[in-house]
């Protein structure tokens, strides 16, 4: 990778490139794991700014996307680590149960399509709450193969383990996702 | 495949993802097809991975590249700091060092020589003393010196380990 190479020698402008060719999917995996939009911007910004700083370490033959994934998730680990577990698994504004007794407020949207717009965007919400409250790795390679379209060889790289775990992970997150969403399935 | 051997949970999720292709895909949806079961199991998974198709991140704002470049800046400034406090340091931790010592050598160079033989002398009467028990307590203490070694090399061992499992965010 000619940009990972002009890098490590200094060059911002060919970072700058890796950055923004590699930005949605780090950006994407962090909000997966650590859940809110700006938490996960900055463990974005982190994450490459930890590659940028150890780029000389970079084994050149490897592709910089799973590298720097890589730096991302173990960032966001950590930060999951430091939190308090009530806190690990709340996500921005989806997800959360209404108060009890209190109806939903759905003015927007049966503005925009009617009931048919609400089923659909508490389906929508089922989903991401669902999703949300799976263990770190399961949402993980759930982010990486169905929102990112990484492949399985792809994410083994990316999470260093090996790519049947990656196939066992995913089967999992599945498998739960499925009872959890059962309402929401034919 | 026999309609009487139902599809694995694995196969399943494999026709509804797409990743099981070939004879066994092939095999597997023909029996999907024709067992009811497995055909809504199929489908519960199809409708799974066509939800967590719709699945969307929120958007990056645009100055996000500009905004880790500056981080880089700032991070880059923050080590070139910290380097320069190092190097700075080792001079004046050498001269505070050399001054030390100069002061306490000058002041009363004989006074300072005697003291340093006079502990010696005290050092070689508490090891004349001490050797009879030290003696008869050598295997318990050789014993609990490798318990400790141990202990030290186990926390050692786990260290490194977790050090290499993270290697890559804390480098």
């Amino acid at each position: 990778m000619g940009w990972a190479r002009s890098a490590a020698a200094g060059d911002k402008v060919a970072f700058a490139r890796l950055v923004e060719k590699h930005k949605t999917s780090v950006f994407g995996l962090c909000y997966r794991l650590v859940g809110t939009t700006d938490e996960a911007r900055d463990a974005a910004q982190e994450a490459f700014v930890r590659a940028y700083t150890s780029i000389r370490d970079f084994d050149a033959r490897q592709p910089f996307g799973a590298w720097v994934l890589r730096i991302a998730r173990n960032h966001c680990i950590d930060l999951l680590r430091r939190r308090r577990p009530t806190l690990a698994l709340v996500s921005e504004g989806r997800g959360e149960d209404p108060e009890p007794g209190v109806a939903p407020e759905p003015a927007d949207q049966f503005a925009v399509g009617g009931e048919q717009a609400v089923q659909e965007s508490e389906a929508q919400r089922d989903l991401d709450a669902a999703v949300a409250s799976l263990p770190p790795r399961y949402r993980e390679v759930i982010a990486l193969f169905h929102v990112q379209h990484k492949s399985y060889v792809e994410i083994a790289m990316a999470l260093k383990v090996p790519m049947g775990t990656v196939m066992t992970w995913l089967h999992r997150a599945r498998k739960e996702l499925k009872s959890k969403l059962a309402e929401h399935l034919p | 495949m026999s309609a009487f051997v139902h599809l694995s949970e694995d196969q399943i999720q494999g026709l509804a993802d797409g990743t099981l292709r070939g004879p066994e895909g092939m095999d597997a949806r023909e029996h999907a097809d024709s067992c009811a079961e497995c055909g809504a199991e199929l489908s519960m998974y199809g409708a799974l991975v066509h939800r967590l198709a719709t699945l969307e991140d929120p958007i990056l704002p645009p100055d996000f590249t500009s905004g880790v470049l500056q981080a880089v800046e700032n991070r880059e400034h923050a080590l070139a700091q910290r380097r320069h406090t190092v190097l700075a340091a080792i001079p004046a931790a050498a001269v505070g060092l050399f001054a030390i010592l100069g002061w306490a050598l000058s002041a009363a160079p004989t006074a300072h020589v005697n003291g340093l033989l006079e502990v010696w002398t005290v050092g070689r009467h508490v090891v004349s003393a001490a050797a009879p028990v030290l003696e008869a307590a050598r295997l318990p203490l050789g014993l609990g010196a490798l318990v400790f070694a141990a202990a030290i090399l186990l926390v050692l061992i786990r260290a490194l380990r977790a050090g290499a499992d993270r290697a890559p965010a804390s480098s």
